[in-house]
């Protein structure tokens, strides 16, 4: 009798090699019972064959080079960052300054009135009206109701 | 030299032992003295004999020669500053197989969310999720750039260009690096279950990847 199929992730994790003993007992048990699971992994393998490792060969001269690049950066003096502290603090400075130069005065007697606000004071004027108007609305159908419906 | 990874050479199935890597761990502690104590000649040495390996493994990473370099200088100057802190437990090997690779991750999310943010598209999106933009064919590819994923390389990178930047890094350390998943679980600061998922859907997107183009 065969035993139960084993998940396509325990054939990849047996063409790895990474299956515990026990686990690549079984499977391996499996494979050799099963047609369509040793097809399967037939599969995997040719598969995983053709994904053949890329590999640069480096001479001893490009080796050197490379070797020379990373040391002349080692060598690089670490200016940059306090350039671009200095160059942050420098334009925050001056934005702060321009900030403040810009803004308008402002006078202790008058209040700034924005038109934002002056806005929104007149929708709530037009809300209130509005209310008003369903009010007399409803006092409207009130009336027209008699004693003997209310009855 | 080649530009990207369709156009390096291809080997089958090498292991990490396939290229000159480092020094015997004797010479690489005298040359760490050295580097330590601001000789910039040890240290060149250092660089010098683990350049092979820290480029091929950026480039198994990211795909690009041109961006592998960038990684793998990166890498080393951070080497660099951390010279007064490295203890040499561990061979320099495995300290750049975890900057390269976290480097490399990096790297790939960036330009994931650079090609997002081009497109006008999301960019709170999850950077592991499979691009669906990798599935639309590029509009703007040069007759030079169809002609190279014309070769068999192309086929590979597009594929894996298709990966999100952990399932890259997880297949490209096991399959191209032979590292076991603690290891790389290890390397990439992930539970060993998460590096096993991310290794079977890279495995499972490239096997319907690869599919279509069955000889």
């Amino acid at each position: 009798m065969k035993s139960t199929h084993p998940a396509t992730e325990e054939l990849t994790l047996l063409h790895y090699g990474e299956l515990d003993s026990s686990d690549a007992a079984r499977v391996g048990q499996h494979l050799h019972q099963c047609l369509d699971c040793r097809r399967q992994y037939r599969q995997l393998e040719q598969t995983l064959g053709r994904v053949q490792t890329p590999m640069v060969e480096l001479s001893a001269a490009e080796r050197r080079r490379f070797a020379d690049a990373v040391v002349r950066r080692t060598r690089r003096p670490a200016l940059w960052p306090k350039a671009v502290a200095g160059g942050l603090v420098a334009a925050a400075s001056l934005a702060l300054v321009l900030v403040i130069g810009q803004r308008p005065p402002l006078s202790t007697t008058e209040v700034p009135q924005l038109t934002g606000e002056v806005d929104m004071l007149e929708n709530l004027e037009l809300l209130q009206d509005m209310d008003m108007v369903s009010q007399l609305d409803l006092l409207d159908d009130m009336d027209q109701i008699s004693p003997e419906d209310a009855s | 030299m080649p530009d990207s990874l369709t156009a390096a050479a291809f080997v089958d199935r090498p292991r990490a032992a396939r290229y000159a890597r480092g020094m015997d761990a004797r010479t690489e502690q005298i040359l760490l003295a050295q580097a330590r104590n601001g000789n910039d000649s040890g240290f060149g040495q250092l660089v010098e004999a683990n350049s092979a390996f820290a480029l091929n493994l950026a480039l198994r990473l990211v795909g690009h020669r041109q961006e592998a370099e960038d990684i793998a200088q990166e890498a080393f100057l951070r080497l660099h500053r951390a010279l007064p802190g490295f203890r040499g437990d561990s061979r320099i090997s495995t300290w750049l197989y975890r900057t390269i690779s976290r480097l490399a991750v990096d790297h790939l999310r960036r330009e994931r969310l650079k090609r997002r943010i081009f497109f006008f598209r999301s960019a709170d999106a999850d950077p592991d999720d499979p691009d669906p933009l990798d599935r639309a064919p590029a509009a703007t590819a040069s007759p030079e750039a169809e002609l190279l994923q014309r070769e068999a390389g192309g086929k590979l990178q597009r594929a894996l260009d298709k990966l999100s930047p952990r399932q890259r890094a997880v297949f490209a350390l096991r399959h191209f690096e032979g590292l076991p998943l603690k290891e790389i679980a290890t390397v990439l600061g992930l539970e060993e279950g998460t590096v096993k998922a991310h290794l079977h859907r890279a495995v499972t997107l490239l096997r319907n990847e690869l599919e279509e183009y069955r000889p």
